[in-house]
Parts: C-alpha cells; structure tokens; sequence
C-alpha cells in the first residue's frame, strides 16, 4: 500500500489519534521516511490532535448519564455455546467490513 | 457485553437489550458528548441535546443499517439536534456564525464579528475558529473521523471536506511550527 502526500495529510489525524490499522501506520511511516513536506505536516498534526484535546476536553462522567423513558426487560440469557458462535460470526463480519474499508481507502 | 463489536450490540439493541445499547452509548459517550458541549456551549441545553440524540438512536437503532459506523451514525443524531435548536432561535446562535476568513489573526468575537485577536496559542486558536471550521477540526482531530465520515455527518461533499481542512491549517499555521507551509 503505498500513500501519495495528499492521502497521508488525510491520515494524519487517524494516525496521531490511534484510528489506523498496523498495515496503515506502516504506510504511513514509510512514506514519510522519504518524504521531509509530509514529516513537517505529520508535526503539524500532531501539534493540532494534542492542542484538540485541550480545546475540546473530555465531557465529565456526571455529563449525559442516559435513562431510558420506559422500562425494558432484559432478554432471556443464551447458552454459552450460542454466545460463542455468536461472537464468531461478529468477527468474521467485522473483518469483511474492514477489508472493504480498507479496499476502498486503498482506491482513494 | 463489554467485548462484543459495536455492530453485534447493534444486532441485540434492536431485539430491545437494554444492556447492549447502554454498552454502545458508554463506549460512544466521550465523543458524542464532546462534538455537543462543542457546539452548545449552555451545559444544560447539551445535556438535554445528548438526551434527546440518545434518545433517539434508541428508538431508531433498529434502522441503523450499518453503512457507516455507530459513532458516525450518533454523531449524525446529534447534529441533528443541535441543527433543531438552532432553528428554533437558539438564543447563543451567534456561537455558530462562520467567519470563513483567510487571514489567521482574523477570528469571529462571540458576537459573530471579525475581530483582530491574537490566540494565547493553538488550543485558543482553534476554539476561535468559526463554528463550521471549529466544527471540523473536531472531527477529523478530535474525534477521529476520516474526511469520508465527516463528510457524510455534516452532508458537505468531500471535496469541500478537503478545501476546507486545507484552509483551516493555513490559518492556524503561525502556532504549527516553524517551516510549515501547508498542503
């Protein structure tokens, strides 16, 4: 996967702020190995992520505490085996999702 | 419940498990409640904008289909929320003017002005930008957001996404280091 300077400004953000896969971050790195504009933008990103966290602080816990309007009932628990093929099926969902993400990013 | 992926809590908050959305909203809570105290700066009105946009990704999970993440789908919500407020005539509305100005050391005052301020640093900087700009740089640096998502949450196309992010880093340039010309 190789990234030209316009996607890696792009992915600056996710990069600083922990949002890329590993395959991503090693794109990234490797370009701005060869690349002294896009280190001097990757500074300037990461100066913006932390300056971000200050200017857009974490709200605090009593912040948004949600209550539903109406009681629901929890469903009835299911068999540790069900819950076990459950979970596997979220995996192999969630995989076919990145990969098409990452597909498509790749396309950019 | 805590290691299931957003969209397996999907699946179970849309049969009505309670536990699963509550999970959702916990690991969703930080960024939605950021982008609303962003936005709103009364603390009571953003927590009743958080109310009602979790409100309402309860009531509508089940028509969450999936196309784009959880987060980016909350976040929709509750921009959409904050859109009504305002609408209505929202008394702090000035908050949201957009001063679009080339120059970094132009900003707009409270009042929606253009005012000639030099930002205490690049923290200030970016809580003078105007809303749409300060609104951005939230979600593509704050909260993680890629230009696609930012795109689809506030309906701008990504082209304008780019331009605009592009501006934005040159008007913040003075505070990102010497020798940054901006791409």
């Amino acid at each position: 996967m190789d990234y030209n300077c316009e996607e890696v400004t792009e992915l600056l953000p996710l990069y600083f702020g922990g949002g890329l896969d590993a395959q991503g971050r090693a794109a990234v790195m490797a370009h701005l190995a060869g690349c002294k504009n896009c280190r001097i933008e990757a500074a300037a990103a990461l100066k913006i992520v932390r300056a971000c966290e200050e200017a857009f602080p974490e709200p605090d816990e009593a912040f948004a505490r949600f209550e539903f309007p109406e009681s629901k009932d929890a469903p009835e628990e299911s068999t540790g085996a069900i819950e076990t093929l459950t979970q596997a099926v979220e995996i192999v969902i969630d995989a076919f999702t990145i990969t098409r993400k990452a597909v498509r990013l790749a396309q950019i | 419940m805590e290691n299931r992926s957003d969209s397996g809590l999907v699946r179970l908050a849309a049969e009505g498990d309670v536990k699963a959305f509550e999970t959702l909203i916990t690991r969703h809570r930080s960024a939605a409640g950021a982008y609303i105290l962003s936005r709103v700066p009364n603390r009571e009105d953003a927590e009743d904008i958080a109310q009602e946009t979790m409100l309402a990704a309860w009531r509508n999970i089940a028509a969450y289909n999936g196309g784009s993440s959880f987060k980016t789908w909350l976040i929709a919500i509750a921009r959409r929320k904050i859109a009504d407020l305002y609408r209505s005539g929202y008394a702090n509305e000035s908050a949201e003017l957009d001063c679009d100005m080339p120059d970094g050391d132009i900003y707009c005052d409270e009042n929606g002005l253009e005012t000639v301020a030099v930002a205490a640093d690049l923290s200030d900087a970016i809580k003078r930008l105007g809303g749409g700009e300060r609104e951005l740089v939230f979600l593509i640096y704050r909260a993680g957001f890629t230009y696609e998502e930012a795109a689809e949450i506030t309906g701008a196309p990504v082209g304008t996404i780019k331009s605009r992010m592009s501006a934005v880093r040159a008007k913040l340039k003075k505070y990102l280091g010497e020798g940054y010309n901006g791409l």
